[in-house]
């Protein structure tokens, strides 16, 4: 497998059907306990749907899947505050991502995967 | 799906989850990550059994068959067709994001929403959707 795969649906939109439980409930513990860090990181991401965000025409025209480093840029600072966030210094980030977006992104990805599943066993543990 | 996107083979549907009749993700659910083919079923929004079409490796595998760490090694992410729905449960946009080999695009506005498909350094592969405030 080359690549994770990741699917964020925003807002009360859902995908293909309603479902008749009670998930939002549990949903909305997940939701309140994750850090300001992860909250920010996961809006940077819905901020690329903002109009001003949205890829440009010739964005589109680049025939690759990879964001544009326009776009990537946008991702970079709640990346960074969510990796420092656990404990990582300033020194150790530069060293280990030599200041590639991409690096920093994925390794932020990697962690608020992470802690979302921690507070998601928490919030089942806790049910 | 998943496929090996250049050779066309093998390729990989997931199949419905109980009680949908179709894969569904259900309201609310958001930030679901698939790492492998054989993983995901341990995901929160579980892909339990695969339809795999291939000489070798075809048919109905569930996710932890050894075949599914064979076949998620072949293949890369190709592409996710779907429904979106209100709150009402009425159909309001369909989407086919993911690669163009697989029919797929990367990024689409319809009436009431938007949905992109991006990589970040080949690592990972996003889907988001987003709807209109």
């Amino acid at each position: 497998m080359k690549k994770y795969f990741l699917l964020a649906a925003f807002a009360t939109l859902s995908l293909t059907a309603v479902s008749c439980n009670n998930e939002s409930a549990a949903v909305n513990t997940v939701e309140s306990m994750k850090t300001p860090e992860m909250d920010n990181f996961s809006k940077a991401f819905k901020s690329l749907g903002d109009p001003q965000n949205r890829p440009t025409e010739e964005e589109k025209k680049r025939n690759t899947s990879e964001l544009s480093d326009r776009r990537k840029a946008l991702l970079v600072p709640a990346s960074k505050a969510l990796i420092l966030s656990t404990g990582v210094t300033e020194a150790e980030l530069t060293r280990k991502t030599n200041g590639d977006m991409s690096a920093i992104i994925v390794w932020a990805t990697q962690i608020y995967s992470q802690k979302n599943n921690e507070i998601r066993n928490k919030v089942k543990a806790e049910n | 799906m998943a496929a090996n996107l250049s050779t066309g083979s093998p390729v990989a549907y997931a199949a419905p989850n109980a009680p949908y009749g179709v894969y569904t993700v259900p309201e609310f659910v958001t930030d679901v990550e698939y790492k492998t083919l054989s993983t995901s079923g341990f995901s929160t929004l579980p892909i339990d059994t695969w339809y795999v079409t291939d000489p070798v490796y075809g048919g109905t595998h569930l996710f932890s068959d050894p075949v599914m760490d064979t076949v998620s090694s072949m293949v890369e992410w190709g592409i996710f067709h779907f429904i979106a729905k209100d709150s009402a449960g009425n159909g309001t946009d369909e989407f086919s994001m993911g690669e163009p080999a697989a029919g797929g695009v990367y990024y689409d506005v319809g009436t009431y929403s938007e949905a992109e498909w991006f990589t970040i350094g080949g690592v990972y592969t996003y889907l988001q959707v987003y709807d209109y405030p």
